[in-house]
């Protein structure tokens, strides 16, 4: 009989918890019923686009409810689920694993709490409850990162995690030629597209958008993609005159990424995991927030000739930077040591390394 | 019935019920929660809408779309996967109107 294993996701910053949810999800397809729940709005797409079956949590920082009462619902909302589907697994992809989450598996403790943690953290307060929260855990995994050998903080140390090869919604295999990507995007087929990943929302992140796009003008005939409105909270515009842009929502997008000729985006788990894994050739723009190292990821990347990083605190950098993939020579130099260096490991091994691990646990039970 | 969704967390009783490992791991769940809300308490998330009030809404669409819209619309949203018993409605709609206040 196949498992029934929930993949709980926080809502964090940019798709990294749920892209590697709906990666792992698709891998344990054929070996048991997976079930993503999550608290990022994003999780809406899953359902229509996988089959997989999903559940939207309002998160705490949504303020429906006091935040006091947010644990108790969340760990109700889980407990439910479970007795709903008769889940013998609960896998969460998180920097902190909510107190409603842990308390789930104290009400319940022969469901399994497998905590999927990504590497590369910066020093920030969480580090400090990290032991506590593990010892908590029947198991803790992490997702390898292209930029490990660079991982410096809290996570890169400690022993209990069992480290696999990184995981990424980018297949090759699956992935669709340039001429259908771009058919399906609405991308003219004889023009160059660019793939502009960036976040917007505070002034700092609103002006890095505004100069990665200062960058691009000059390119002839370029088409310009964006994953979502580039404007501020007012409304107000972020992009430069004379620009052609296009706002388009695709899951997963990983499947079109033949589709660019070159990304700017910034340098969280999907990113770097994806583009330069499809090949693209990418400026990349940390986004310093959070517990993610961003930075740190970038300068790996750029040190072994994948792709190119900007400078986030400086925009002149970021405009200057952006600009350089306006150079045929450069995004083939960048597109072949990509070839060369990762797309291999892109492959979903990895996947289904946690598919076989999921189904291995649920058996033993 | 849920046992553990009607299990109070601070049931000391409870607890002891769990035995030592059990009321430790207890101990230590009711420490991250608290140092959980003492760090959002000095660090509070920013809230840039109105508090959302009023009943929830309940669907179990999966239509893009619909959810999208869902989601993202000022007011509660309570989703639950696709055909969903009507013991597990129940439960959420009792979920929900504890979590409410309704």
């Amino acid at each position: 009989m196949r498992p029934t294993i929930i993949l709980a996701t926080s809502n964090g910053i940019g798709m990294g918890h749920l892209a590697r949810a709906t990666a792992i999800g698709e891998a344990l397809k054929d070996r048991a019923h997976p079930i993503i729940v999550s608290m990022a709005s994003a999780v809406a797409e899953i359902p229509s686009a996988t089959g997989i079956p999903a559940e939207y949590i309002p998160g705490r920082d949504r303020g429906l409810m006091p935040r006091q009462k947010w644990d108790r619902y969340l760990r109700d909302r889980i407990l439910a689920l479970v007795e709903e589907t008769g889940a013998t697994i609960l896998t969460f992809d998180g920097v902190v694993p909510y107190p409603g989450v842990l308390a789930a598996k104290l009400a319940k403790p022969d469901l399994t709490l497998v905590w999927i943690r990504r590497g590369l953290w910066q020093k920030k307060p969480q580090r400090f409850v990290l032991g506590l929260q593990s010892r908590i855990m029947d198991y803790v995994v992490e997702p390898g990162d292209y930029a490990r050998e660079y991982d410096h903080g809290p996570t890169s140390k400690r022993k209990e995690a069992k480290l696999v090869a990184p995981v990424s919604l980018y297949r090759s295999e699956r992935a669709l030629e340039k001429s259908a990507a771009r058919k399906i995007l609405g991308l003219d087929p004889d023009r160059p597209a660019v793939l502009v990943q960036l976040g917007t929302g505070d002034a700092d992140v609103n002006h890095k958008m505004t100069a990665a796009l200062r960058g691009l003008l000059g390119w002839k005939d370029v088409q310009v993609v964006l994953t979502k409105d580039p404007k501020d909270k007012a409304g107000n515009s972020l992009a430069p005159d004379g620009l052609d842009l296009k706002v388009v929502r695709y899951f997963p997008l990983a499947d079109l990424l033949h589709a660019f000729d070159a990304g700017i985006c910034a340098a969280g788990y999907n990113g770097v995991h994806e583009l330069p894994a499809a090949g693209v050739p990418t400026v990349f723009v940390s986004n310093i927030r959070g517990t993610d190292d961003q930075e740190t990821r970038a300068r790996w990347c750029a040190d072994y000739g994948c792709a190119l990083m900007a400078n986030q605190a400086d925009l002149a950098d970021i405009e200057t930077t952006v600009r350089k993939l306006q150079n045929p020579e450069l995004r083939k130099s960048l597109s072949d040591k990509c070839a060369r260096f990762l797309r291999q490991l892109a492959q979903p091994k990895s996947q289904i390394f946690f598919s076989l691990f999921l189904n291995h646990i649920a058996q033993r039970k | 019935m849920i046992s553990g969704a009607t299990v109070p967390l601070h049931s000391t009783l409870s607890i002891l019920a769990r035995g030592p490992i059990g009321a430790a791991k207890h101990f230590a769940v009711f420490l991250l929660e608290k140092i959980g809300l003492s760090y959002r308490a000095l660090f509070p998330h920013r809230i840039d809408t109105p508090p959302i009030t009023g009943s929830p809404i309940f669907s179990e669409t999966t239509d893009v779309n619909e959810l999208r819209a869902y989601v993202r619309a000022p007011r509660r949203f309570e989703h639950l996967i696709t055909e969903a018993s009507e013991r597990y409605r129940r439960k959420r709609s009792e979920i929900a109107t504890k979590a409410y206040d309704l």
